[in-house]
């Protein structure tokens, strides 16, 4: 039994991971783009706020029959936990840049850096905070909407929760459940605490 | 080994998206060294004719010509770290310490590091905030005044041969704005400087000649001797406003 929940946690850890790596590396640069064009901004963000409203058993249902990234297994869940974790981390961003003082950006064009100087020097370290923030509700919502995943073959933790309602077995269930739950309350932890580290670097911090 | 530059503001009208006219067939021509004061009431265009010298408004018709070529286009940041530019607020870059904000325009122009910190040391000690001490500092640790002393030498650290000052002692306690004034004038020699201010007795201070903006055009543009005898209803009541009442 311990096995088998360390290999469900195991696994669990892995497809949040996954779906984290390229929501954020997609988020961040779409927060970006939406920060520069306002009007595609305004577009990109109706788009993914509309994803988010899909219940997850029905995003996952929606998934299956599509080819390549659908059907039944651990890379439905993953796209499925990539669309959800995009729009925390796209409205971070762009909150976290747009909340930057109009005069700290007119410091950083009139001192003559260029536009990507500005970006990587001035305006993403001071929205760092925000994207924290938008990191820390983007892995909670996964490792919470990773456990539904079980339904469509994703694996993890989820696994033992319905197989544990399907036996009518408590102990199974709660062998997923809790881990799932620790898992959220550390990712919690650890991008709160980055969150608050960077608002008190970058002094950004009440 | 002062490089000045030379200014010039040809017919320039800034509109805003309404059509609202900010400035309005503004002529100023400033020769290499000169020290203008841009004086004027709130609202009076005054910030909008400074940051179209450094490129911030671009002009809707007219002109600005810095050393001989036009102010536009994509080579707006290389010509920007030879002008210096001194804002309203210190605006520093909160995450950098009081160092590395004086050294960023230093890095942009990929001075060599040893020449940066020389020169960084020489003038943050005239400031009276020496590098020693103040160097690692964040600038939400430091006052007012010292954060804009920073501001100040991370404005003329590179030697621009444009300083652009925005109102920058505005917001200092008086005592600290006047020290900052005279410390600023032995700092600025030689450069050519626009400062705007809406404090005549500023002014006269840190500049040779004053020009009065109102509604968006030039209302009087002379020396600070002529300027202060002049019977413009305008320049009258800045004097008169300036003025310490009889007690």
């Amino acid at each position: 039994m311990l096995e088998e929940i360390a290999r469900a946690t195991g696994e669990h850890i892995v497809i949040v991971a996954a779906a984290m790596i390229v929501a954020t590396a997609a988020g961040i640069p779409l927060g970006i783009l939406c920060v520069r064009r306002v009007r595609l901004g305004k577009v990109t963000l109706r788009i993914i706020d509309i994803i988010q409203t899909i219940p997850s058993l029905a995003l996952f249902g929606f998934l299956i029959p599509v080819p390549y990234i659908g059907g039944i297994g651990i890379r439905t869940a993953i796209v499925a936990l990539i669309l959800y974790s995009l729009l925390p981390i796209v409205r971070n961003t762009v909150t976290g840049l747009n909340g930057i003082d109009p005069l700290i950006r007119d410091a950083a064009i009139v001192v003559g850096m260029t536009d990507r100087q500005r970006l990587m020097n001035v305006e993403l370290p001071l929205a760092l905070p925000s994207i924290f923030g938008g990191l820390r509700i983007a892995a909670v919502i996964a490792i919470g909407v990773a456990t539904i995943g079980a339904a469509v073959g994703g694996g993890g933790l989820g696994t033992l929760i319905f197989r544990g309602v399907a036996m009518v077995d408590t102990t199974r269930i709660l062998a997923g459940a809790l881990p799932a739950a620790a898992l959220a309350l550390i990712a919690d932890l650890v991008f709160g605490a980055l969150e608050r580290i960077s608002a008190r670097r970058f002094g950004t911090s009440p | 080994m002062t490089v000045a530059s030379s200014v010039s503001i040809d017919n320039v009208t800034v509109t805003t998206p309404r059509g609202d006219a900010i400035v309005r067939g503004v002529n100023l021509r400033i020769e290499a060294g000169e020290s203008v004061a841009l004086i004027g009431r709130s609202g009076a265009g005054k910030t909008t004719i400074l940051r179209l010298l450094n490129g911030l408004t671009l002009p809707s018709t007219g002109r600005v010509v810095i050393d001989d070529t036009e102010l536009r286009g994509d080579d707006l940041p290389r010509r920007r770290r030879n002008i210096g530019t001194i804002l309203q607020a210190p605006a520093l870059f909160p995450h950098r310490s009081v160092y590395d904000n004086v050294a960023t325009v230093p890095r942009l122009l990929g001075w060599r590091e040893e020449r940066t910190r020389e020169t960084a040391d020489s003038m943050l000690a005239r400031l009276g905030i020496p590098l020693d001490r103040f160097g690692a500092r964040f600038p939400r640790s430091l006052s007012g005044g010292e954060q804009q002393r920073v501001s100040i030498a991370r404005a003329m650290i590179a030697h621009p041969a444009l300083l652009l000052c925005d109102e920058p002692f505005s917001a200092l306690d008086p005592l600290v704005r006047h020290d900052l004034q005279e410390q600023f004038v032995t700092l600025r020699t030689g450069v050519t400087m626009l400062f705007v201010t809406h404090d005549l007795a500023e002014a006269l201070r840190v500049a040779r000649r004053i020009v009065l903006i109102d509604d968006g055009e030039v209302v009087c543009d002379t020396t600070r001797e002529e300027f202060v005898r002049s019977t413009l209803p305008l320049v009258r009541q800045f004097i008169e406003a300036s003025r310490l009442p009889e007690v």
